[in-house]
């Protein structure tokens, strides 16, 4: 397989807790990877190490065959990793139009910040983006004034406008309603037409909608990686859900 | 598809905004024939005032970063004049005859020091005076902006810093003056004609301008807009790709450059420089114009300068104890009108009228393609430039 | 280091330094050093106490107050009223000026940082803004003239700790200022019994680590802000009080103060109370031993820029651990 993220080994330690403890993963192009497992697993912790957030104490990251262990985040950024945050992380002071605005790829350089202009083939770009996630007739709307999921939204339209070949998404669906998670799903099946996606999620209905390739994180170690039904089927994983199942119902 | 976003496609000048500004500006350059000369000086100084006021709202009303460091970079500046100013005098004015200044020989210094003798020029001492307090902010931004530091501390730092400055300027009595700082200086002259006041007037009224403007036109830019992404949360904007360090360091090192100016133009106004502008009462005075007269607005803190200036004029002659009218103003605006006294003008007969579009959603966007449309031939020489300049590369 | 010493001193000349630095380096440099050591000891005292205060009100409840050295201030200005109203000690001032400036400080809190909580930049400025009012409110009060207290006199002369054979004493330390810091480590002590051995401490300390969780326990954090904030202040008076008779009392004398308080908790770091005294213990000493090389002016532009540098690789303080970002 012609990964296009690929990760090998990596521990990351905070203040001598190893919160991952060598994960390896493999993400192919224009793939959908879905990443669940219960708390405190290192799933988070496993997305912030790739984009630079956290540093990693020991393993690799490679980037289309190069490696971008423990680089700066922006410079992870550009790239070609977008990122998207648990809580909606957007500008809220600003209106949709220009959240994806900043996110464009492009010059990120001073100068080029003072002289660039708004082009045509910019604006059809953010329409574009902003059909996709369907908010192009609350372009000029400030973010604060929309709703939870369709803040989700604009911060995964920010992802798209990055135009990176990978995106990583930590539990979009967190806080929607049954509808908007729907939604997502169908979202996140079209831009992987064009991006591999790395997605972290709880919600299993919204698993087996968009899935192909489940792996699974357990107390900073992988603990399974296939299909639904593999992962499904697999003891290691039925152990630990059913005896949190068990725990679950003992304690209630 | 695009028809949505066809208001930022039409890009028109905002033609209300420049024929208020313009007149402003006309009433601003003929006031020295209706005010007295006393009045002329006190509004070139607070012009001055406006313009460091302006550069501070650059790096806090926009990025969000608190300096009281900004008496700073303008007492740099007005050093750096002030040395020029000082060993030009002509020698038969000079108490002591030689080339030396009153202050040095008293402090038993025989020669002059290298690092001050070349200010003897005025080109290098215009030089210094930007690239001086520029460097040294440089140094500051690059120092403290590429870590984890932020908000509050780095506020603590550059009280920190304007409390260390302080205190070296008034120990090195030999270099600097001490305590008094650099008085009696020549009064600027150029091609052997001595600057007048009015005259001084009219540069520093062309310099505020040029500042407001300038400020503006950056703030309307694509720069403006990730400035004020980097205030409300850096941490996004990184994962955007961008480097926030690196814009945090040019708005900085900017703003010092504007505020050395300022300083270096406010030293044949005031004929005398001295430690009391780098002390954290001063710094303090800078923000306090930029917080009551709104922060991210630009012309509020001149507007608040220049009619702070004004009150404190007239309230001196009053009473004793303007400062506590200050602190009392400080705390109403901290407390009651976050956004300053910009904050009370009314939407509808206030500054954004002026920019107002025929498109129902007006975004920066808008603005910012019509300006940029305006700006053309500037911006193909800054595009071309960018080539030399930009370290930025994408991979 | 006599030779290196003369070098400094020719490059930073100074005017009113440069004798005392030249005087130092004249004949007994071992003696010079201790008693300078011993000075540091003394500034130690000073900068504990000024700072047990803040290392409450920012360690502990994270408000950063720019108005602490009013407080400061307010309790100099407690202890000078009381001696001129009713004659009274000094040491008997003490529990007035606690009070009084743990008033203003509870009303301070009431008014201002109440509305600000969760917005640092904003109460900066408020606290700023705030100590220029006092500033002007004391000067109305009081009029810019210093004012001087008297130190009590059983507490006055110096101990000698090295004597010369012709019995004059070569290396000493005042009293008072053992008595300074005396107070700051008994002031310490209490604080420290407070906030760690009682429950009203443990409610303090629940609500500086997670506000939301201490209300559903049904603690009342706004008293415990109010209570917290209102003893920083209080510690900041007593500092006041005792510090008054060094130096005259005067409405800016809190200026003073206030850098070195932040230097001292900035540099001790805002999680343990106890790194105030390590703090205060290494701000004191480098401050003396650099004053004793150089000179005073360049000592504390040394240390300042040392602090920047500190809080620029570890905001956290020297004295704590890194956690999880």
């Amino acid at each position: 397989m012609n990964a296009v993220l690929s990760v090998k080994d990596l521990t990351v330690i905070f203040s001598g807790f190893r919160a991952l403890k060598g994960v390896s993963l493999d993400v192919g192009d224009r793939e959908i990877v879905t990443i669940i497992g219960p708390n405190g697993a290192g799933k988070s912790t496993l997305l912030d190490a790739i984009v630079g957030k956290s540093p990693v104490a020991s393993g690799h990251v490679y980037y289309q065959g190069h490696e971008i262990t423990n680089k700066r985040p922006h410079a992870i950024a550009r790239l070609g990793i977008g990122r998207k945050f648990q809580n909606p992380n957007v500008y809220n002071e600003l209106t949709v139009f220009e959240n994806i605005l900043l996110a464009l790829k492009g010059s990120h350089g001073i100068l080029a910040s003072i002289t660039v202009k708004l082009t045509r083939a910019k604006k059809e770009k953010i329409a574009w983006v902003l059909e996709r996630i369907g908010l192009l007739d609350k372009a000029f709307l400030k973010v604060s004034s929309l709703s939870h999921g369709q803040k989700q939204w604009v911060e995964i339209g920010m992802v798209i406008a990055q135009d990176p070949s990978i995106i990583l998404l930590d539990e979009p669906t967190a806080g929607m309603t049954s509808d908007e998670t729907h939604l997502t799903g169908e979202i996140i099946r079209t831009i992987s037409k064009d991006h591999s996606v790395v997605v972290i999620e709880h919600d299993m209905d919204f698993v087996k909608q968009i899935a192909q390739r489940i792996i699974v994180l357990h107390q900073g170690e992988k603990l399974a990686e296939g299909s639904v039904t593999e992962v499904q089927n697999n003891s290691k994983v039925v152990e630990v859900y059913l005896g949190r199942e068990k725990i679950d119902i003992a304690a209630a | 598809m695009t028809q949505v976003l066809d208001g930022v496609q039409r890009s028109t000048v905002p033609v209300k905004l420049f024929i208020t500004a313009g007149i402003v500006f006309l009433i601003f350059f003929i006031l020295p024939f209706l005010v007295g000369v006393f009045q002329t000086a006190l509004i070139s100084k607070l012009l001055l005032f406006g313009a460091l006021a302006i550069s501070l709202d650059l790096v806090w009303g926009f990025t969000g970063i608190l300096s009281f460091a900004h008496g700073v970079f303008f007492t740099l500046g007005g050093y750096a004049m002030a040395y020029y100013l000082k060993l030009n005098l002509a020698a038969a004015n000079n108490n002591y005859g030689g080339e030396l200044p009153d202050f040095m020989v008293w402090n038993g210094l025989e020669q002059l020091p290298w690092f001050i003798a070349p200010l003897k020029f005025l080109p290098i001492a215009i030089l210094a005076m930007v690239l001086v307090p520029a460097a040294f902010a440089y140094i500051i931004g690059w120092f403290i902006f590429r870590s984890k530091v932020s908000g509050v501390y780095i506020t603590i730092i550059t009280l920190a810093i304007s409390s260390a400055l302080t205190t070296l300027f008034i120990s090195q009595q030999a270099y600097t003056g001490g305590t008094n700082g650099i008085t009696d200086v020549a009064i600027l002259s150029l091609a052997g004609i001595d600057i007048t006041d009015i005259n001084l007037y009219w540069v520093i009224l062309i310099f505020t301008t040029l500042v407001l403007a300038g400020s503006w036109w950056l703030t309307k830019s694509n720069l403006g807009l990730i400035l004020r992404s980097i205030n409300e949360n850096e941490r996004r904007i990184s994962y955007l790709g961008y480097d926030v360090a690196s814009f945090k360091i040019f708005i900085w090192t900017l703003s010092a450059a504007i505020a050395g100016i300022a300083g270096g133009l406010f030293v044949p106004l005031n004929r005398f420089i001295s430690p009391v502008y780098l002390a954290v009462a001063f710094g303090t005075q800078v923000v306090i114009w930029v917080a009551i007269g709104g922060r991210g607005t630009l012309v509020g803190p001149l507007i608040a300068a220049l009619l702070l200036g004004q009150v404190q004029n007239s309230a001196e002659r009053v009473t004793q104890d303007w400062q506590l009218i200050v602190g009392v103003l400080l705390l109403v605006v901290v407390l009651f009108l976050p956004k300053g006294l910009m904050g009370l003008v009314p939407e509808r007969i206030g500054f954004n009228k002026l920019l107002e579009s025929p498109t129902p959603n007006p975004s920066a966007g808008y603005v910012r393609a019509g300006l940029l449309d305006w700006f053309t031939p500037l911006q193909g020489a800054l595009r071309s430039m960018q080539g030399w300049f930009s370290k930025d590369r994408d991979r | 280091m006599l030779g290196f010493n003369s070098i400094q001193a020719h490059i930073f000349y100074l005017a009113q330094e440069a004798t005392a630095a030249t005087d130092a380096t004249g004949g007994a440099d071992f003696y010079t050093f201790a008693n300078q050591l011993l000075n540091g000891v003394g500034i130690v005292g000073v900068l504990l106490l000024t700072g047990l205060g803040l290392a409450i009100t920012f360690g502990v409840m994270r408000i950063i107050n720019l108005a602490h050295g009013e407080f400061i201030m307010l309790g100099a200005y407690v202890t000078f009223l009381m001696q001129s109203l009713f004659q009274m000690d000094l040491l008997l001032t003490i529990p007035f000026a606690f009070l009084g400036t743990a008033l203003i400080g509870a009303l301070t809190e009431l008014t201002v940082i109440r509305r600000l909580y969760g917005r640092p930049l904003e109460t900066l400025l408020a606290t700023w803004g705030l100590s220029i009012v006092i500033q002007g409110v004391v000067k109305l009060i009081f009029s810019a003239q210093l004012k001087y207290v008297k130190s009590p006199p059983y507490i006055s002369g110096n101990l000698s700790v090295i004597t010369g054979q012709d019995g004059t004493p070569l290396v000493s330390i005042s009293y008072y200022r053992m008595f300074i810091i005396a107070v700051a480590l008994l002031m310490l002590g209490i604080t420290l019994y407070l906030l760690y051995q009682t429950p009203l401490g443990r409610q303090v300390r629940a609500v500086a680590q997670n506000r939301e969780m201490a209300k559903c326990l049904g603690v009342n954090t706004s008293l415990i802000d109010l209570l917290t904030f209102a003893y920083g202040c209080g510690l900041a008076g007593i500092a006041g009080a005792v510090i008054s008779s060094l130096k005259s009392v005067s409405p800016p004398m809190g200026q003073d103060y206030l850098v070195d308080a932040w230097m001292v908790v900035v540099t001790g770091g805002v999680d343990k109370l106890i790194g105030v005294l390590a703090g205060s213990f290494l701000i004191g000493e480098a401050n003396a031993a650099i004053a004793f090389m150089l000179n005073d002016p360049v000592a504390r532009v040394i240390v300042l820029a040392a602090v920047i540098v500190l809080i620029r690789y570890r905001p956290e303080g020297l004295f704590t651990v890194q956690k999880r970002a």
